[in-house]
């Protein structure tokens, strides 16, 4: 994506010590050939194989593959919860592997949200939900915003009562979660994530426990939360209908990126607009390229294919032609 | 609802976060605070409890020593040719003055000395005998003692009876002196002296002739005035044992006179001259048992050290001999007290370990249940020693008043003791208290966690480091008690000084290396066990193993174990100790008395006697025997005494054997003391029970002889002891074989009982007593149980045995806690899955058993190991111990540690009894449960 320009020496200092092209210089996150190992007793596991990820500022992108496939690792990784074990990571300008413990603090106060699936684990039960919003500012301290003291928790609650409204939550104030449903609880999971105005929101399976009508409303919640404040956000979904409304949509399979959905909008000439999806398969940066299921199977393809280039596609077939 | 409003509602935000937090689990905080009071004031009174105690047993003993003892008392002579050069300026009051504010000022702190019980003066320094014929004589020989004694203020302590007060002139030169004085009236009454009488007293040379010019009579007789020095108000008979075998003791009396002050110089003309004296006294209520060796220290140093020479200077009255008394007064307590020191400073540490056990492991549960809302905390932003702050905020919130109501508590109602050791205790367990949560929560949560529920896995991840700490910690407390059994083998109490710490926290130390390795090692052999229970067809005994052998995180599972095993150990340790003070003070007892009771009588029992004790309630057997103290015996063939002072029994020997049975001392067969076939006439031997050492110096026969009897014997049977006799020489025979060898004997008084050995294990002891009249009569009667209950009557041994007690009973309840808070913390997720298998159909009575086989493996693993733990502690400890001065018991018969099999499993049974309650309360709640949407958090 990026166009051959003049490079600078900065930026052939940093191919150098990278070994590698300048890669996503103009995304907010970068994730390059990211690795992560597990080691449970004594059995690695390769959540992630070398994930290669783009995602622009202001992107709302959704996450989909199998389960196992290494969603939540890549999210928690994204997050800074985790370590990858190989590999580069970097979020708004923060790499993630070379944080120490006081940069990661502060990039989790001040640069991500985070949403979990479970609405029990997004908040604290025994905290309104006003209560629960203002915390991360609280956390994040008199070092940035709003102030100290009487003063400060007045702008913190005004913040907070903000976002609620504008999540449609205004109601909920003085709840604690327990007297809130599912569906209330993620929404204002969502305003505690977006409290301290953070550049990237990450949302894992927001709407996994809950029923079509109110995953959509969640997930209304979350589409204005980047249409009104610009943030970017990234979500794990196995929610087709949720998959279906964002303009991006990257599928993940044996910890890779393999394929991406990108949908537009088109305007017909009569004025009335339909939504094009396309399909995309990636292809990395060693130029691997992952064939679907659907396309390989009805043509048998199996060990091997063959290439041929054409000027302006590339044909692939299956190695022994199929009878005629 | 504005908007305005929500905001203000909104306000103190951060103030309350504690208060927010609290509020939300008041059960938990209160709790905590409750725990936290209690282990407070429970270390804060335990230290003063001990301390009281001691004081206590202390001023007893000080009290009731004699008086002398418990005084302050330095002495000085005054005689001519002495060191120094004129005794004459020594004996008038100006220098005795002197010397007395030198001697007042020389006894100052830590010696709490009494202002107003000192007492000063001067007498003839040893007493002069009274020559005159018309005193009482007790022995013809022995003439009466007197002492002349001058001390101030004699006026003011006595009122004048009669005559008047003694003048301060002397008349007549040396040798014919002739000095003033007047008599206590119980003194002229029992010396048969009169007002205006004279009595000569002999002199260096010469005689002093001492005129009664009145009688005084003390104005309070208790006071040391009247005590410090012997025979003041009243004569004392004194007695007296002349060189050589088989005398008699002699007696004579002492009385004193008092003289004027300035008439002292008439002392010097007696025979040993005269000495100044001084008596400080003590208060006994300022005397602490931990000065005591301040104390001995400052009274060394009073008669030999640095004060020493002070005093001398500033006395100016020649060398001061101090009394030894009070020293060996305190060295003699010292001693008892570091004899009983290890035990309690066992109990206490069992104690200690145990509730900074149950502390840590509140914390570490806490931190465990917290675990979801600590990592959310964490990964909204919170820095690490935020979280820690704001737990430790909640703590103190909770804990620093509660741990203050308790400390003050256990202060108030403990007025003796120490603040020192009372307070940095209570300050030890509150910060354990406060700090455990955030401490262990920071160390969990430094990274922040991935809020997962794959924790099972994770925490089942061995980690490197807790092996090498572990196995750290288990060399150093294996090697620890290596050389503690090493030293212990060595030649334990050696030093005999102050109590080993390390020796007391052996079972501690102990129970802390097996509690490391039960928790590594516990989930193997389940995990074998669960193979076959796999196999079989119910699902109880599979899911069961399976559940109880998954790895349970070392603190979560470990720390309940400790506290376990270490009460345990302390508990049936003790239980140990307790049964073997028991058992000695019943063998002591026994051994003292020789059997259930015993009658004694110098003379001839008369038949009626007899006849009312075999009727008594509860006598079921009597054993009639005749004791001759020092008989004498002589080995026949080479004519050499082998024993004089050897008592001789002369027993029924059907009654006698069976008691000797059933005590145990020296068992014999009644026929081996009937004489062989044939017998009869003087010369045959007497078969005989004969102790071993006696046994050893004669020869095959041997003669006896006894007042009115001699009898030729041989030692048929010998044994250690025997029940009619303490000592070591005896020499038993049966009254019927002496009657036919000597039918001159028969049935007189010679040979009839003196004594009554009675058996019965319900004896009526007030029945008895009245057979023996408190006055006019010679019998004296021995309970065993009075005399078992008398070796617990010192304030050191009933209050030591009181508090340990109490300490252990307290560790107990301790680790009763820990297990209950183990099972609690775990009870929702059991709960939970109860409730689930019985939705797939398990019966109620299999979810009880599932719970018991689930849980129980651990608590019996700990039973087992807390009862092995102790037993291993006995042989470990018993160099060091010395449970005779505990028990109280007399040296001769020492008291040692021995297992008792109850002791040792009634807390392991109490323990396993309270997990399984605890387990079927938790199934019954089950049962009760619906929500299966409960899920541990
Ligand atoms: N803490 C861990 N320890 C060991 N293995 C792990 C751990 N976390 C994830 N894995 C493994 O990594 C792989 C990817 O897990 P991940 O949770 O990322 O999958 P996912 O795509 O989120 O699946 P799902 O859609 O079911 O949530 C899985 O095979 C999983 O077993
Ligand atoms: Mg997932």
């Amino acid at each position: 994506m990026s166009t051959e320009t003049e490079p600078t020496l900065a930026e052939l200092e940093r191919r150098a010590t990278r070994s590698g092209p300048a890669y996503g210089q103009d995304a907010l996150i970068v994730c390059d050939r990211l690795v992560r190992v597990f080691q449970a007793d004594g059995v690695e596991v390769q959540a992630l194989q070398g994930l290669d990820l783009l995602i622009k500022e202001g992107e709302l992108t959704a996450i989909v593959g199998a389960s196992g496939s290494g969603k939540s690792t890549l999210l928690n990784i994204l997050a800074g919860l985790d370590t990858p074990t190989a590999g580069s990571a970097s979020v708004a300008g923060c790499d993630l592997l070379g944080m120490d413990a006081k940069t990661r603090l502060g990039y989790r106060r001040d640069t991500v949200g985070f949403i979990w699936q479970r609405t029990s684990r997004n908040l604290l039960p025994y905290l309104t939900a006003a209560q629960n919003v203002a915390l991360p500012m609280q956390l994040r301290g008199r070092s940035r915003g709003m102030g100290v003291g009487r003063r400060g928790n007045r702008a913190r609650m005004a913040r907070a009562a903000e976002l609620l409204d504008l999540l449609g939550m205004s109601h909920c104030l003085d709840r604690r979660p327990a007297g809130l449903s599912g569906g209330e609880q993620q929404r204002v999971a969502i305003a505690v994530a977006l409290a301290n105005d953070p550049a990237v929101v990450f949302a894992d399976e927001p709407t996994g426990e809950l029923d079509t009508a109110t995953a959509e409303q969640v997930f209304s919640a979350l589409r204005t939360a980047n249409s009104e404040l610009g943030t970017t956000i990234l979500v794990v979904t196995h929610d087709q209908a949720v998959s279906s409304e964002v303009s991006r949509t990257v599928s993940i399979r044996d910890g890779r990126t393999s394929s991406e959905t990108l949908r537009h909008v088109r305007t017909d000439e009569n004025g009335g607009e339909s939504t094009v999806s396309r399909e995309y398969t990636t292809i990395d940066r060693s130029g691997r390229l992952q064939l679907p299921p659907e396309f390989t199977e009805p043509l048998a393809i199996r060990d091997r294919v063959l290439l041929e280039l054409q000027p302006d596609h590339i044909e692939v077939r299956p190695d022994t032609p199929p009878p005629v | 609802m504005t908007r305005r409003t929500d905001l203000r509602r909104g306000r103190g935000l951060a103030a309350a976060w504690t208060w927010t937090r609290l509020r939300a689990a008041p059960g938990a905080a209160l709790a905590f605070a409750a725990l936290l009071m209690v282990t407070a004031f429970t270390a804060a009174a335990l230290p003063r409890l001990i301390d009281g105690y001691e004081n206590d047993a202390l001023r007893e003993s000080v009290a009731e020593a004699p008086l002398r003892d418990q005084l302050v008392s330095g002495t000085a002579e005054a005689v001519y040719g002495g060191p120094e050069t004129d005794p004459r300026e020594l004996v008038l009051p100006p220098a005795l003055d002197r010397s007395a504010e030198a001697f007042r000022r020389a006894v100052r702190p830590p010696l709490p000395a009494d202002r107003d019980g000192a007492v000063y003066g001067v007498h003839n320094r040893k007493p002069a005998a009274a020559i005159d014929p018309g005193f009482p004589r007790p022995s013809p020989q022995l003439t009466p003692r007197t002492s002349l004694v001058a001390q101030p203020d004699l006026a003011r302590h006595s009122r004048l009876v009669e005559g008047r007060m003694p003048g301060g002139r002397l008349t007549g030169p040396p040798g014919e002196r002739h000095v003033e004085a007047v008599l206590t009236p119980a003194t002229a009454h029992r010396m048969k002296l009169r007002t205006g009488d004279t009595f000569r007293l002999a002199g260096l040379s010469g005689e002093t002739t001492v005129k009664v010019t009145g009688l005084i009579s003390p104005r309070s007789p208790g006071d040391v005035y009247w005590k410090a020095e012997p025979s003041l108000d009243r004569p004392t008979l004194k007695s007296l044992k002349p060189p050589g075998p088989g005398s008699e003791p002699e007696h004579y009396w002492h009385f004193s006179a008092f003289i004027d002050r300035q008439a002292t110089a008439a002392l010097l003309d007696l025979k040993d001259g005269a000495e100044l004296f001084w008596h400080q006294q003590l208060r006994t209520g300022g005397i602490q048992a931990h000065q005591v060796a301040e104390l001995r220290d400052t009274l060394t140093s009073l008669t030999v050290g640095r004060d020493a020479t002070r005093l001398e200077q500033a006395a100016a009255v020649g060398p001061i001999t101090f009394n030894e008394g009070l020293v060996e007064l305190l060295a003699s307590f010292e001693r008892e007290r570091s004899a009983v020191a290890p035990l309690l400073l066992m109990a206490t540490l069992g104690l200690a370990t145990a509730a900074v056990t149950v502390l840590l492991l509140w914390g570490v549960l806490a931190a465990a249940r917290r675990e979801a809302e600590l990592a959310l905390w964490r990964s909204r932003g919170s820095s690490l020693r935020g979280l820690a702050g704001r737990l430790l905020a909640e703590t103190a919130a909770v804990g620093l008043p509660a741990a203050a109501l308790g400390t003050a508590t256990a202060l108030l109602i403990t007025p003796a003791g120490r603040w020192s050791q009372a307070l940095p205790a209570a300050a030890v367990v509150t910060a354990v208290a406060l700090f455990t949560l955030p401490v262990r929560a920071a160390l969990t949560h430094r990274r922040p966690q991935v809020p997962s529920q794959r924790s099972d896995m994770l925490r089942g991840r061995r980690s490197r480091r807790r092996t090498v700490v572990e196995v750290t910690v288990l060399t150093l407390v294996v090697g620890t008690l290596v050389a503690l059994r090493r030293r212990g083998t060595g030649g334990g109490g050696e030093d005999g000084g102050s109590p080993d710490p390390m020796l007391s926290a052996a079972p501690v130390l102990l129970a802390l290396a097996v509690a490391l390795v039960l928790v590594r090692l516990y989930p193997l052999p389940l995990r074998l066990l669960s193979r076959p229970a796999a196999r079989r067809r119910g699902p109880v005994a599979f899911l069961g193993m399976a559940r109880a052998a998954r790895a349970p995180s070392a603190a979560v599972a470990g720390l309940p174990l400790l506290t376990m095993l270490v009460a345990l150990t302390v508990a049936a340790f003790g239980g140990t100790v307790l049964a073997g003070i028991a058992d000695g003070r019943e063998a002591a007892a026994l051994r003292a008395v020789g059997a259930d009771a015993r009658l004694d009588s110098p003379e001839q029992l008369s038949g009626k006697v007899l006849a009312q004790v075999r009727k008594a309630d509860g006598v079921a057997d009597v054993s009639e025997i005749r004791v001759f103290h020092g008989g004498d015996v002589v080995d026949s063939s080479s004519g050499v005494t082998a024993g004089s002072g050897v008592t001789v029994v002369i027993a029924e020997p059907r009654a006698y054997a069976r008691l000797a049975e059933r005590t145990g001392f020296g068992a014999f067969a009644e026929r081996a003391l009937r004489p062989g076939k044939g017998a009869g006439g003087p010369d045959q031997a007497l078969p005989a029970l004969v102790s071993a050492p006696l046994a050893e110096k004669m020869a095959d026969r041997a003669s006896v002889s006894v007042p009115g009897l001699e009898l030729t014997v041989h030692a048929e049977v010998v044994r250690q002891s025997t029940p009619a006799v303490r000592g070591a020489d005896f020499l038993v025979l049966s009254r019927a074989a002496v009657e036919r060898t000597r039918p001159d004997t028969a049935d007189s008084a010679l040979v009839s009982p003196n004594s009554l050995l009675l058996s019965g294990s319900s004896l009526d002891s007030a029945a008895l007593r009245e057979l023996v009249p408190d006055k006019g009569s010679d019998l004296t009667l021995n309970l065993r149980t009075e005399q078992r209950d008398s070796y617990s009557d010192s304030v050191l041994q009933s209050g030591a045995e009181r508090l340990y007690v109490g300490a252990v009973l307290a560790a107990a309840g301790f680790s009763a806690l820990a297990v209950l808070l183990s099972l609690l913390q775990t009870a929702p997720e059991r709960i939970t899955l109860l409730a689930r298998l019985r939705t797939m159909g398990l019966p109620r009575r299999q979810g009880r058993w599932l719970l018991l086989i689930e849980s129980l493996p651990m608590y019996v693993l700990a039973a087992v190991a807390g009862v092995l733990t102790a037993l291993a502690s006995v042989p470990l400890l018993r160099p060091g111990i010395d449970l005779t001065t505990l028990a109280g018991t007399p040296a001769a018969d020492p008291v040692h540690l021995a297992t008792d099999p109850l002791s040792l499993a009634l807390p392991a049974l109490c323990l396993l009894i309270l997990a399984c309650a605890a387990l079927l309360v938790q199934a019954r709640i089950a049962g009760r449960t619906t929500d299966l949407r409960m899920e541990p958090l």
